[in-house]
């Protein structure tokens, strides 16, 4: 042991040491199952997959999605629900102003995306390679405006990409007038950008067209319309005229028809379930398919999530076209099966579970509501039997959660 | 040798102080003859003994010599100059007219000497006053030798002590005792001479004894254990130290109290083990026990939380390492764990693993076989209790009563003949009158084993420890496959290339194959298998089995447990973890040690999950009911996985002793480590075979795929000085600079300090007069910083898109398209939290080693914890945390040890109690919170509980009318129903206060955190038999019963704990202590967080007893053995405590967990 062999122990040592230095990956680590921001937004297929997710946007009835969309009617007087308190306290009359709300924070976070792609647009060079994207972007900025100015009136215009520090997160409202102006300027932008529905290829069914442009246009101008119109703000013209010439330019498109199939009296059962789908009555629809996207809506309105009251019943007509206070057609309260469904309008017993209406069970078999009026003891009978039927645009079948849901014995 | 690396700062530091040429300084073999001898001349002695160089200060002086051609007087003469040596010889004793040539920077006055006076044939010799004398060499040897042997054994037990070290005062005469407690130490000087013996966690013995030139004297030690078996060395970061020289709050775990416990994993030995360290279980099933491991409690609250678990000093994980294979466990808990920087916010538990001795090979065995019985789980009412409380529910919210007298009189009988329901009848029900103790269908005995088998020994220049186990458990579910495998194989091999090159290598190989009952796995809500959850609300009125013998499928919402458990396949989970662990190890000086170290981890997970289909029937006729799983959707999940970790470390320690008094040690190195995850899982529908479930035979028309991984990196520079006056001031300053690949490069890296001080006062001469019953008194004071980045995310700073995040949108018919998502805002100024901690502690040993007791008080400071920041929600994305907050930890730890005999009984004692609290001093401002537990508010400790103050019940009229004067009060309340307290008097009873600051009526009741955590280890020993008891406990906890222990008759569908039968206030119960049952809404008021939910939850639990008795020697040469031991040992086996509704003190709050058990073992050890 002298020292060669130190030197040669040196030698290794060094080069030991030299190769740990180098052969280390340095710190500079990016993810290996995300993209960063600087490598996306180069191809029109980049700018159309952040497309995509707009349209998780548009309201349906997940569970957890946030929006809740489907149960907007809870914040009438045309349903309660057991969900949380949050939902049934609209309509109880225990509502308390909350510090947050979903439909705020979600229509903000979407048109932060929205902003965001518009601006890697402008930046990106692609031109007219990514102008339906554009244009959807433009389309959804307009529509998460629209479901804040329903329920909100005028709210803070924002139109950049915002940062923690940006003056603009402390913008004040703008005016509810600003807004539609707004969400009709970026349709009228939106709607040369986007595609007519018979231009859709099969694979594209449900993505936003001209159309779906054209029929928001109208109903946000209509609204704005009528609402000057009705609170005495000035004149409803322009916005009535806007309304109608976009409704005139939808009708006059010949994309769109009444869906007629299954005879009169069942067309509009058959349009809110499957065999609807896709038909010419559709403008545009929030899109389920068993065992890809699904959601949980038959479990929760067996859970009476949502349950329509005396008021929403009374509001449908009779068969004479006269309110149930005037016409002779009216039977009375007495029973839900033999008097309070007669001569009334057909949409009434395809939208409320009438005691004697038969649903489908999971394996197959069927039952009558009836049973489940003895189920509850506790509960006024109208609980379940007034129940909300026609749930879904698509069978849910998702595996074990949904099954324990059938047999689970729970209502009311 | 004579370029070294230089961008080792540390190591060229080193290497400046040191002269390059002294290495050969002590090169020379003292009996060459050429060079002079160095000698001591005692007075007692008759011949002088050799002088330790490396001890000698004197010798070890350095010099600066340039003597060119001089005579050799001139040279003595100069180095005795520079030496201040009082050098004395006869000049006819040498050739002083010789010329001699030497030139050398920063020799030592040995080297010198032995220069200069190599071939004059003097020895030199020390007197005892101070001179230095040559000698002319005596012809013959200078020294008459002899030797001395003999054995050293344990006083108590007489069992050989191997690895003892045996010295000769004053002398560098050492030997190390072998397996047998042999010894020899040769070529001693004749004479008389005081020989000592020592070894860890005995007392040293010293006696005299004469040696005769040419004989070997016998010397034979008995060793009394200590009182506490310290180690003698403790791991440090990057180091070791003698436990004397520690100066921070340092714990240490021996072998010993890992050792024939029944357990396979070595985190549920470490349960009360060492104070502040709390150990929690979620679960008692095998192989998923979700342990929690907290030092000194909570420190962020954005996670994190754990100490830093290094394997022979690489970063591991504990859950697989084989507890047999442990040395000793050490835990940095203030600053001396600032040395691991950014990931010891929590400090550090150093484990370091068994290796070989110099001997001929050493065979151990051994076994354990237990038996497991369930402890407590919520009880749950017979078939009539539910009953009767179901009536009692009916009629306090305005019902008939389902159970008619009559009905209620077949329940009482047990009726076999079941009638259609009552109330779901038209549903297919049925009521039956039977009852089905499910707990006793579902569960039963669990059964374990566990088998040990090593090798260690060594020869001259290697030493191996090499072991195999195998343990296996079963689960307590009754025909289930809910079992837990473990297969672990090492190799610690350490080869000494020279005197000054050792290598030593850790080689871990883990493998554990756990199986679960495939498709229920692991519920949502329950951290078990889903039959658990059956199992508990299994209601007792269902049957198991149908009329003709099939499946019962249970109405009402219910699987079948026991089908469930008999019919699902079996999942498998397969862990393989090969960890590899090399260290180089370099002297090139004495003092001066380079360490090369790298340990890489390789873990795989492959996991196969299955949802197999199998009928539930209905009770009438043999019907399928309902599948569990749909035929056409049975179903095969395969998930893998593969993680590398990946640690190099080099690093540099020199130390050095001046002037006998300022003991120095630096050590400095670099490290590198990095983690790399990569995942993907498949899975497929529809398979037409449920015997074989490859992947391949299911369908291909619905199938699911996924993947990803993650990877990061922390590099770091570390430095340490330790500086000792006179062994009695002691001062350890450490430096980390941490760069993490969290980070934005410009907010990457960290400095991380500490500094600790510690004043052994036993050492200065007062305490040597006037404290003379301390052995050992201690006091230490220090401060560091350490980082925590466990609640941020791996890339924070860049701006990410996640791609399918949401799953696919549909587009056209059933399209699957993929959608991209912005994934959050950019954290661009984020970096980790500092926790500063400061500690005060002693350590003392008195009544001449038979008591120890240390303290210690800790303030934890997280200075800039991440918390939320208040944005507009016009922002449109969640801001990013920013470390703009505070938490605060405080507490103690204090044990106090004893050992003693008594005759031929030796016995021991050890107490332990820690405690910490914290409060989050800072988050951002954020004052929200809700009824129940919260995990942070602003001002309070994380998890702390709010709720109303339970005012009683209702209990006459008068009572009802005076309170539903308040608002807030449900119109339908009513007697026997909960009253809360208006506390803020606003007539109201209200959640959150009416104007801002006000609290309403809810109150901090509590928090999770357990209070004053202890542990007590008693063993006694007599003859051969041994008794050891370990019990742990909480002293102060506060549990609130949570989800279904909170309320009973949460759902008419789920059966009421058994806990509240006859505790409910009913008509003819007016002084119950709970409100009524009733299936109306009313619950949800009488149940609601409050302080009726508050329950003490401290406990006392007896973890270990163990008695164990060791087979006579005469008994076991025969089978060639050295020691045989057999024992009985349980675990968990009793416990005190106070909450009410079978209960383990371990489980979780709402109930659900899979049960704890005990374990009642028999095992044996033996050595070859």
């Amino acid at each position: 042991m002298g020292r060669p062999f130190m030197n040669r122990l040196a030698v290794t040592y060094t080069g030991a040491l030299l190769m740990l230095a180098l052969g280390c990956k340095d710190l500079n680590l990016g993810p290996k199952d995300q993209v960063s921001d600087a490598s996306f937004w180069k191809s029109p297929d980049q700018f159309k997959l952040a497309a995509n997710d707009f349209y998780f946007a548009l309201r349906g009835p997940d569970q957890g999605g946030g929006a809740r969309g489907t149960y907007v009617e809870l914040n009438s007087d045309i349903a309660t629900g057991s969900g949380s308190s949050e939902m049934s306290s609209m309509s109880n009359g225990s509502y308390l102003p909350q510090a947050n709300s979903d439909v705020w924070n979600n229509a903000y976070a979407g048109i932060r995306a929205t902003n965001y792609l518009l601006a890697k647009a402008t930046q990106s060079g692609l031109g007219s390679q990514i102008d339906r994207w554009v244009g959807e972007a433009l389309f959804f900025r307009a529509y998460n405006y629209w479901n804040l100015v329903k329920k909100y009136g005028g709210v803070p215009l924002i139109t950049t990409v915002l940062d923690v520090n940006s003056p603009e997160v402390y913008s004040p409202r703008a005016t509810q007038q600003e807004i539609i102006d707004f969400i009709i300027a970026d349709l009228d932008a939106a709607v040369p950008k986007l595609v007519k529905q018979s231009q859709l290829a099969p694979e594209e069914m449900g993505r936003v067209t001209q159309g779906a442009a054209l029929a928001l246009k109208a109903r946000a101008a209509l609204y704005q319309g009528t609402w000057l119109r009705y609170h005495n703000e000035g004149s409803p013209t322009a916005m009535i005229t806007a309304s109608i010439n976009a409704a005139e330019q939808l009708i006059a498109s010949n994309e769109y028809d009444l869906y007629r199939d299954h005879g009169t009296d069942s067309a509009y059962k058959f349009l809110f379930i499957l065999q609807g789908d896709d038909s010419k009555e559709v403008i545009l629809a929030r899109r389920y398919y068993a065992g890809r996207a699904t959601h949980n809506w038959t479990r929760e309105l067996w859970f009476n999530y949502m349950i329509p009251t005396k008021k929403l019943a009374d509001m449908y007509l009779c068969k004479d076209g006269l309110p149930i206070t005037i016409s002779p057609q009216f039977q009375g309260y007495d029973s839900l099966e033999t008097t309070e469904f007669q001569n009334r309008d057909p949409r009434m017993a395809m939208t409320l579970s009438s005691p004697a209406a038969l649903f489908t069970r999971r394996m197959g078999s069927t039952r009558s509501f009836q049973a489940f009026r003895a189920l509850t003891p506790l509960a006024p009978a109208t609980c379940c039997a007034n129940s909300w039927t026609k749930p879904t645009r698509r069978p849910t079948l998702s595996g074990s959660t949904i099954s324990r849901s059938f047999v689970t014995g729970k209502c009311c | 040798m004579n370029r070294l690396p230089s961008f080792l700062v540390m190591l060229a530091l080193a290497l400046a102080l040191f002269p390059r040429t002294a290495a050969a300084q002590y090169g020379g073999d003292p009996s060459d003859s050429r060079a002079p001898r160095f000698l001591l001349a005692m007075a007692e002695r008759r011949a002088p003994v050799p002088v330790d160089l490396k001890r000698s200060w004197v010798l070890r002086q350095p010099l600066s010599l340039a003597l060119d051609g001089v005579t050799l007087k001139e040279a003595l003469a100069e180095i005795s100059r520079q030496a201040r040596l009082n050098l004395v010889y006869a000049d006819d004793d040498l050739p002083i007219a010789a010329t001699v040539n030497l030139r050398a920077d920063r020799i030592t006055v040995a080297a010198a000497l032995t220069d200069v006076l190599l071939d004059a044939g003097v020895d030199v010799v020390f007197t005892p006053d101070g001179r230095a004398t040559l000698v002319k060499r005596p012809d013959g040897p200078a020294v008459q030798l002899g030797s001395i042997a003999g054995r050293v054994t344990a006083t108590e037990t007489g069992a050989p002590l191997p690895r003892a070290i045996v010295s000769v005062t004053g002398t560098r005469l050492t030997a190390e005792t072998d397996t047998a407690g042999r010894y020899v130490i040769g070529s001693v000087p004749v004479g008389t001479h005081r020989v000592r013996a020592r070894m860890l966690g005995y007392t040293p013995a010293d006696t005299s004894v004469v040696v005769a030139e040419g004989q070997e004297a016998v010397v034979n030690f008995q060793l009394k254990a200590q009182a506490i078996e310290l180690e003698a060395v403790v791991a440090v970061g990057y180091g070791e130290k003698r436990r004397e020289d520690l100066t921070g709050a340092v714990g240490t775990v021996s072998s010993q109290a890992l050792e024939s416990r029944p357990i396979t994993n070595t985190l549920s030995a470490l349960q009360g083990a060492l104070p502040g360290l709390i150990v929690q279980r979620s679960g008692g099933q095998p192989g998923v026990e979700d342990f929690d491991l907290n030092l000194r409690g909570v420190s962020s609250a954005n996670g994190g939380n754990t100490p830093l678990v290094l394997i022979d000093g690489v970063p591991g994980n504990l859950d697989l390492l084989n507890p047999a294979d442990i040395e000793s466990i050490t835990a940095l808990k203030d600053a001396a764990a600032s040395i691991y920087g950014a990931r010891a916010a929590d400090g550090a538990l150093l484990v370091t693993t068994r290796r070989g001795t110099r001997t001929a090979p050493v065979f151990t065995y051994s076994n354990n076989t237990a038996v497991t019985k369930l402890t407590g789980m919520m009880d749950t009412p017979n078939n009539y209790q539910m009953a009767v409380m179901d009536n009692e529910a009916n009629i306090h919210a305005g019902a008939a009563p389902m159970y008619t007298p009559d009905l209620l009189n077949r329940v009482r009988i047990g009726d076999p003949t079941p009638i259609p329901h009552p109330i779901y009848a038209s549903s297919g029900w049925m009521l039956f009158f039977t009852n089905t103790d499910w707990r006793k269908a579902l569960f039963e005995d669990g059964f374990e084993q566990k088998h040990t088998v090593s090798v260690s020994g060594g020869g001259d220049n290697s030493t191996y420890y090499v072991s195999a186990a195998y343990s296996d458990q079963n689960g307590v579910i009754r025909y289930a496959n809910d079992n837990n495998r473990r297969y672990q194989l090492r190799l610690n091999y350490d080869y000494d290339f020279s005197r000054r090159v050792r290598l030593e290598t850790r080689l871990g190989v883990e493998n554990q194959d756990r199986s679960d009952i495939g498709g229920f796995t692991h519920g949502s809500w329950c951290s078990c298998p889903w039959v658990i959850v059956e199992g508990i609300f299994g209601m007792p009125n269902h049957p198991i089995y149908t009329e003709s013998g099939q499946h019962f499928f249970a109405q009402g919402g219910w699987g079948n447990a026991v089908a469930q458990a008999k019919e699902a396949a079996t999942a498998t989970f397969v862990t393989r973890n090969v960890n590899t662990n090399f260290k180089l190890i370099v002297e090139p000086l004495d003092g001066l040690k380079l360490n090369l170290q790298s340990g890489i981890d390789y873990r795989t997970e492959d996991n196969t999950d299955i949802g197999k289909s199998f009928p539930y029937y209905q009770w009438n006729d043999s019907n399928i009911a309902y599948y569990s799983t749909n035929p056409d959707q049975n179903w095969v999940g395969r998930y893998n996985g593969t993680t590398v970790h990946r640690n190099y470390v080099g690093y540099a320690q020199f130390s050095r002793t001046f002037a006998d008094r300022h003991a120095v040690e630096l050590m400095g190195g670099v490290s590198h480590e990095d983690d790399d995850v990569d995942w993907f899982q498949a899975g497929r529908y529809n398979f037409p075979n449920q015997d074989v479930w490859g992947l391949n035979l299911g369908g291909t028309g619905n199938t699911w795929t996924g993947g990803g991984g993650s990877q990061w990196a922390i590099r770091s520079l570390f430095s340490r000085l330790s500086y000792g006056f006179n062994n009695k001031y002691l001062l350890d300053a450490t430096l980390r600079y941490d760069g993490s690949s969290r980070f934005r490069p410009d907010k990457r890296w960290g400095l991380f300090p500490g500094v600790s001080l510690a004043w052994r006062i036993s050492e200065e001469p007062f305490a040597r007069r006037h404290l003379s019953t301390f052995d050992d008194l201690k006091l230490r004071v220090s401060y560091g910083e350490t980082g925590n980045q466990e609640g941020i995310n791996l890339y924070d700073y860049l701006q990410l898109i996640t791609i399918g995040g949401r799953g696919p949108y549909p587009f056209g018919t059933g399209g699957q398209d993929q959608s991209a998502y912005l994934s959050g805002m950019v954290a661009k100024d984020r970096t980790w939290e500092t926790i500063a901690t400061t500690n005060v502690g002693w350590d003392a040993t008195l009544l001449s080693s038979r008591l120890n007791v240390t303290f210690d008080y800790f303030v934890k400071r997280n200075k800039d914890m991440l918390v939320p920041i208040n944005a507009p929600a016009l922002l449109g994305a969640t801001p990013p945390f920013a470390n703009a907050g505070s938490l605060k930890a405080w507490g103690f730890e204090t044990s106090v040890g004893w050992r003693g005999a008594l005759r031929g009984l030796s016995y021991s004692a050890r107490i332990s109690l820690s405690d910490a609290q914290n409060k989050v001093v800072n988050y951002g401002g954020q004052d929200t919170y809700v009824l129940g537990y919260n995990y942070v508010r602003q001002g309070y400790p994380v998890n702390t509980y709010f709720g109303y103050v339970f005012d009683g019940l209702i209990r006459n009229q008068a009572e009802l009318d005076a309170y539903k004067l308040l608002g807030g009060v449900p119109s339908d309340i009513g007697i026997g129903d909960a009253r809360y307290k208006d506390l803020n008097g606003d007539g109201k009873i209200s959640l959150y206060g009416d104007n801002p600051g006000q609290d309403g009526d809810v109150v901090n009741l509590g928090n999770l955190a357990p209070r004053y955590t202890y542990g007590l280890n008693l063993t006694l020993a007599w003859k051969r038999f041994d008794l050891g008891t370990f019990f742990q406990g909480v002293g102060k906890r506060t549990l609130f019963r949570e989800g279904d222990y909170r309320m009973p008759w949460s759902d008419w569908w789920r059966q009421p704990p058994l806990f509240y039968y006859g505790q409910t206030w009913n008509e003819d119960r007016p002084n119950a202590p709970y409100p009524r049952l009733s299936h109306g809404d009313i619950r949800f008021w009488n149940y609601q967080p409050s302080s009726l939910q508050k329950v003490d939850a401290a406990y006392l639990r007896l973890k270990n007893l163990q008695v164990g008795f060791t087979l006579p020697e005469r008994l076991i040469a025969k089978a060639r053995m050295t020691h045989a031991r057999v024992y009985f040992s349980g675990f968990d086996l009793w416990e005190k405590h106070s909450v009410k509704g079978g209960w383990d003190p371990e489980s979780i709050a709402n109930g659900f967990n899979y049960p704890f058990q005990r374990l009642y073992s028999f095992g044996m050890d033996i050595t070859f």
